[in-house]
């Protein structure tokens, strides 16, 4: 019975991490920043994003909202905001250590998904937080280096022959639990960084959500210290 | 009394909708937007505000909406164009940051977005929250600002109107709307609607037009 209950259990690891990229022709990892192919465009500075968001819920209408995020790569903060076209704050939450949620209504007035959205702001704009584990080739030909997260997830940065930028998270049995797509544009290139110009964020799950995010402004908010 | 109970009802109506509807904060607010324009009158008492009403047939405008939080260095802007028959016809229309047109004529509603390029049909349109704020644009476009029993309506000095929520679920979504009139009888020069201490949206309108036709099919095309 022991034996069969080993069995079972190591079926069900083995099928759940089944959606884990494997990584081809893994490079030896020199750099504590990784090879080239992880240094994707992150944030330095203090930046103000606008965003036109396309965002479905499950069982909801979609819906099209404006988007605020405000980063600093000093000191880690990010504050997130959602509001309808009209100018109605449906969503209004600030990290800094901890997550402080200021305003949110239905559908985003859960607290899982202020943390959730917050994570994958920081994934987007920051550099993954936790060791580098391999960096190498996907079977498509894309570029992946592969993070360990504390917690014991996993977070693939993959860089795609036509050259747009994904994150792939792959929760605690591995399977992938979001994916946000990265893409940018010479439109919103400045001196130092280049602001993604769009991002779209799936998360998995009976709750998942889709937002489509069209960048419509970036301001470098070091010229109002 | 009848009136009363008539209230009450639409009362409870909002509450349930508040509630029920996920996205109906947003459109709420959309309907206390649409509000901006619906001032037409020129008077001191709310039964001239009325009066007033009836002498406009068509409404034409452009608008500059502006999100101000203290959290943004500079505000969000947005730009549009809205046009208005009697009895009930209607267009608000967004042309950036993203083009989004409201719609209701002869008893219809509808809403479009922009999605990759194409404007395609928003069934929020239908929902329950919607009917409801055209109930209430209705209203308003006849100058009966104090008979909605959501909002107290009160008329003070320097031509400004200010609605103040009666109900909490309400109130969290907005503090209160400042409406100033132009001098000029029928046109609204701006609307303030306060979320909160941190947070409110204005409307300024320009080039307003008063009982001018619109163009033919204005309120049955989208383009």
């Amino acid at each position: 019975m022991k034996r069969l209950c080993f069995l079972l259990g190591a079926l069900f690891f083995i099928g759940s991490c089944s959606t884990l990229p494997v990584v081809l022709h893994p490079e030896r990892l020199m750099l504590p920043e990784g090879p080239p192919q992880c240094r994707r465009p992150i944030i330095a500075g203090r930046w103000q994003f606008q965003y036109v968001i396309e965002a479905a819920f499950p069982e909801e209408q979609e819906s099209v909202l404006i988007g605020v995020t405000i980063v600093s790569a000093e000191t880690g903060s990010i504050h997130s905001i959602l509001m309808t076209l009209e100018g109605m704050v449906v969503f209004d939450a600030r990290y800094e250590r901890e997550i402080r949620i200021l305003r949110a209504f239905r559908p985003f007035g859960s607290e899982r998904f202020a943390r959730d959205l917050l994570h994958d702001i920081r994934l987007v704009f920051f550099k993954p937080q936790g060791a580098l584990l391999e960096a190498g080739t996907l079977a498509d030909g894309s570029c992946v280096c592969r993070y360990q997260q504390p917690g014991g997830q996993v977070v693939d940065i993959i860089r795609n022959a036509d050259h747009h930028w994904q994150v792939q998270q792959h929760g605690h049995w591995l399977t992938q639990k979001r994916t946000v797509d990265i893409f940018f544009n010479d439109k919103f290139r400045f001196d130092g960084f280049q602001a993604p110009s769009r991002l779209k964020l799936k998360a998995a799950g009976y709750a998942g959500y889709t937002l489509d995010m069209e960048l419509v402004e970036a301001i470098s908010l070091e010229d109002y210290k | 009394m009848h009136e009363m109970l008539k209230n009450k009802k639409e009362t409870h109506n909002c509450h349930r909708l508040v509630k029920r509807c996920g996205m109906s904060q947003g459109l709420v607010f959309a309907m206390v937007l649409l509000s901006a324009r619906l001032c037409f009158a020129w008077a001191d008492t709310m039964e001239d505000l009325r009066t007033a009403a009836g002498r406009i047939t068509s409404i034409s405008a452009k608008f500059v909406q502006e999100k101000h939080m203290k959290v943004l260095v500079r505000p969000l802007i947005s730009e549009g164009l809205f046009f208005y028959q009697a009895p009930d016809s209607l267009r608000w229309e967004y042309q950036r940051p993203i083009k989004s047109i409201l719609i209701t004529h002869a008893g219809n509603t509808r809403k479009y977005v922009q999605k990759d390029g194409k404007l395609i049909a928003d069934a929020a349109a239908a929902s329950p929250a919607m009917q409801f704020i055209i109930t209430e644009i209705s209203r308003w476009l006849k100058g009966r600002f104090d008979e909605n029993p959501v909002f107290t309506a009160r008329l003070e000095s320097g031509r400004r109107i200010r609605l103040s929520p009666n109900y909490k679920g309400i109130a969290d979504m907005i503090q209160r709307i400042e409406l100033v009139l132009s001098d000029r009888p029928g046109v609204m020069e701006s609307v303030m609607i306060y979320e909160n201490e941190n947070s409110y949206t204005l409307l300024k309108f320009t080039q307003v037009e008063l009982n001018r036709p619109p163009a033919a099919g204005i309120f049955e095309k989208i383009q």
